[in-house]
């Protein structure tokens, strides 16, 4: 059989030696990928990272889209249900049990093996990213610990050296610190959003004591925040606002911006908050000026709160590969250090606690909370409902409470029923 | 049947348009309405009928937050329409510098709700707000308020910040309808002896009739919808005196999960807005059409 070869297939054929090239050019194409992050501070440092990471991999090219914070949750819920979304993002721990529970999150323990990662961040961080199931659905990339924060300036001038260690320290000096006629307050007991369930849960926990594994729930799975001890704990931080009036009476509804605000402008002496408000705080009275200590003890102990953001991978994503890539470069040591130095915040990599800057008297009391432990409380931010639960339910608890509406123990009996009927929905 | 053809033909982009942006969205509320979505654990949609639609009748917190609604709707509506009322007549008579006045009593409209929300919480802020301030310089009070913690202040607070971000509609929507008043009825009147009051009570209302009822309407139903202002200044409190249901809807979905249930209190919200405006659109008779 001969095989004519006609002008045309000729043509064709000479096409396709052209296109060759072409299409090897095509497969040399970069990776084209997203990362959102959803954050309302630390975009600059962020995207410096990305740049340096374009410029250095030219397989990877990734696309950093800012949400606006307030609007994370319903823009990714919206995008992930229809299976879209970036290909990897950065996230808070609290969203975990919404985008993980939803499916929406590759599990990363796969991944992780053989990288040497988990080996350097910090155990508490690598909890929190396997809270749901057991599985790593995110990295983290800093850790932040509850802190007490305090005006060395104003406790000079009242007289004070040190911070509270115990809770009935704490009443005595935020008393020395009040002057209601000079508008001055020793504390600011946060009624309002943004985190108050800390502020006085950590009363009530350290008077009758945290549950099974630091948990807040018993052996046989009920929420130990009824309890008498810790009744009498919520009492005695209810008594600040109500009694001893350490706090300015505006604080009963107020939100953690206007915690922030009274602080900076020197009408309070102690706030408490999580450590992304430390860069805040330090630029606005003065890293001098900044006194940064761990919770209060009380009776039963001192337990602490520890949080944190990570990296997370679509589970939709069709760019696996190249996201990963891109935040395992991200969490390498030089990189980390650089976006926490620059924020202001404690790297998840334990390998970078040794630096210099961290040394700085603002960083110990978080670091040194962050090493006990024995001390973190497990709360539990994995049962489907804890977000509206801490944003919405126990504001509206605490606030009934502070202004006179129920007692502490109705609070408490609240608060524990909501949380057992969270745990019993999530089975 | 061409001639009958054409007009269809040309309306069907707009109407598919329509379909699109507006039917189907409705339409798949509706149906998540009669399911148990809960996309945060796993998502699987369970069909319940009418379970969620009885759920939402018995539900307290819906009930209050309606009543809230009501409340948030009618104390800005009324304010925002006087004053926009007073602005558009104002703005109706000649005077030098009309055109420069109209456009700054329009800068408010332009400011989104959670800048307007930051811009009146810092003013009655406990701590460094300027209305504390001037108040204790004007020895009106001795100690600085705190207005976010009782119901009647903390409504003040908004309603006042919605007020200052709303009448500008008002006042533009109503100064158009104003102008299209021809003068000489207005001449007619006076001949006829009518005084300003009259002439305002028999000329110029029924003539803005239309206007005043359609716009508002429309900034009862926005107002309604409004979550931006109000969540940003009060997130609903103190305790849950100023918990909107949008402010409800929004929790109930994205914060406990459940979908279904926050698609029923839309459900319910588009039923009360539905029947709402049919009622306000009867308002439309008392001009005489």
């Amino acid at each position: 059989m001969t095989t004519r070869i006609t002008r045309r297939a000729l043509l064709a054929a000479g096409a396709g030696a052209l296109v060759l090239p072409g299409g090897a050019r095509a497969q040399a194409q970069p990776a084209r990928i997203t990362f959102v992050w959803p954050f309302a501070g630390g975009e600059r440092g962020m995207q410096q990272l990305v740049n340096r990471f374009n410029e250095q991999t030219r397989a990877i090219q990734v696309e950093m889209q800012i949400v606006p914070q307030v609007q994370a949750i319903p823009r990714l819920t919206t995008a992930f249900t229809g299976g879209a979304g970036p290909d990897c993002l950065a996230m808070s721990d609290s969203w975990l049990s919404q985008f993980a529970g939803g499916g929406w999150l590759e599990n990363l323990d796969p991944l992780l093996v053989g990288t040497g990662i988990e080996q350097e961040i910090v155990p508490g961080s690598m909890q929190i990213a396997r809270m749901l199931g057991g599985r790593a659905f995110y990295v983290g990339y800093m850790v932040e610990a509850y802190s007490l924060y305090w005006n060395r300036r104003l406790f000079q001038e009242a007289g004070l050296a040190e911070p509270p260690a115990t809770t009935d320290a704490f009443r005595e000096t935020a008393m020395k610190l009040t002057d209601a006629r000079r508008n001055r307050f020793g504390y600011y007991a946060l009624g309002g959003s943004g985190w108050q369930f800390q502020q006085w849960s950590t009363w009530m926990l350290n008077h009758g004591g945290a549950g099974v594994d630091r948990t807040m729930f018993d052996a046989e799975g009920r929420s130990v925040l009824a309890g008498s001890r810790h009744i009498e704990g919520l009492e005695k931080w209810v008594a600040l606002y109500q009694r001893d009036r350490v706090s300015p009476p505006a604080s009963a509804t107020g939100t953690f911006q206007d915690q922030t605000n009274a602080f900076v402008a020197g009408q309070v002496a102690m706030v408490m908050g999580w450590g992304i408000g430390l860069s805040t705080l330090a630029d606005g009275i003065g890293e001098a000026n900044l006194g940064v200590a761990a919770m209060p003890a009380g009776p039963a102990g001192q337990y602490f709160y520890y949080a944190g953001n990570g990296f997370s991978v679509n589970a939709a994503s069709r760019q696996k590969e190249a996201a990963w890539e891109f935040l395992r470069w991200l969490l390498r040591r030089d990189n980390m250090e650089a976006w926490n130095r620059d924020f202001g915040a404690i790297p998840a990599n334990m390998t970078v606690w040794d630096a210099e800057w961290l040394r700085a008297p603002k960083y110990q009391a978080p670091m040194a909370m962050l090493r006990a432990t024995d001390q973190l409380l497990r709360h539990p931010r994995h049962l489907p409902g804890y977000a509206s639960f801490q944003t919405q339910f126990a504001p509206e608890q605490v606030q009934r409470t502070l202004l006179g509406r129920q007692t502490p123990a109705q609070q408490a009996q609240a608060v524990a029923n909501a949380l057992n009927e969270l745990r019993a929905r999530a089975g | 049947m061409k001639r009958h053809a054409l007009p269809w033909a040309l309306i069907a982009p707009a109407a598919l348009l329509v379909a699109a942006g507006a039917l189907y969205p409705l339409g798949y509320v509706a149906w998540l309405a009669g399911h148990e979505y809960e996309p945060y654990r796993g998502g699987r949609y369970a069909w319940v009928g009418a379970a969620n639609l009885l759920r939402v009748l018995a539900d307290e917190t819906f009930w209050h937050s309606l009543r809230v609604s009501a409340i948030w709707v009618t104390g800005s509506v009324v304010p925002q329409f006087l004053l926009g009322l007073g602005m558009a007549l104002v703005l109706n008579e000649s005077f030098r510098g009309r055109g420069l006045v109209r456009t700054i009593i329009l800068a408010p409209w332009a400011v989104s709700g959670v800048v307007t929300g930051i811009i009146w919480l810092w003013l009655f802020d406990g701590t460094i707000g300027v209305v504390n301030d001037l108040m204790m310089r004007a020895g009106l009070a001795d100690f600085p308020i705190a207005w976010g913690i009782q119901e009647e202040t903390t409504w003040f607070m908004v309603l006042l910040a919605n007020a200052w971000r709303g009448a500008p509609f008002f006042a533009i929507v109503l100064l158009a309808a104003l102008q299209s008043i021809e003068p000489e009825l207005y001449e007619a009147a006076k001949v006829d002896g009518a005084t300003p009051l009259q002439r305002f009570r028999h000329v110029t209302l029924p003539l803005i009739l239309d206007a005043v009822v359609v716009s508002t309407l429309l900034r009862a139903l926005w107002t309604f919808n409004f979550i931006d202002l109000i969540f940003t200044m009060t997130r609903g409190g103190p305790i849950d005196a100023t918990k909107t249901l949008p402010i409800y809807i929004f929790d109930t979905a994205y914060q406990k999960g459940e979908f279904g249930y926050a698609a029923a209190l839309s459900v319910a919200l588009c039923l009360v807005l539905v029947a709402f405006s049919a009622g306000w659109w009867q308002l439309r008779r008392f001009g005489g059409r």
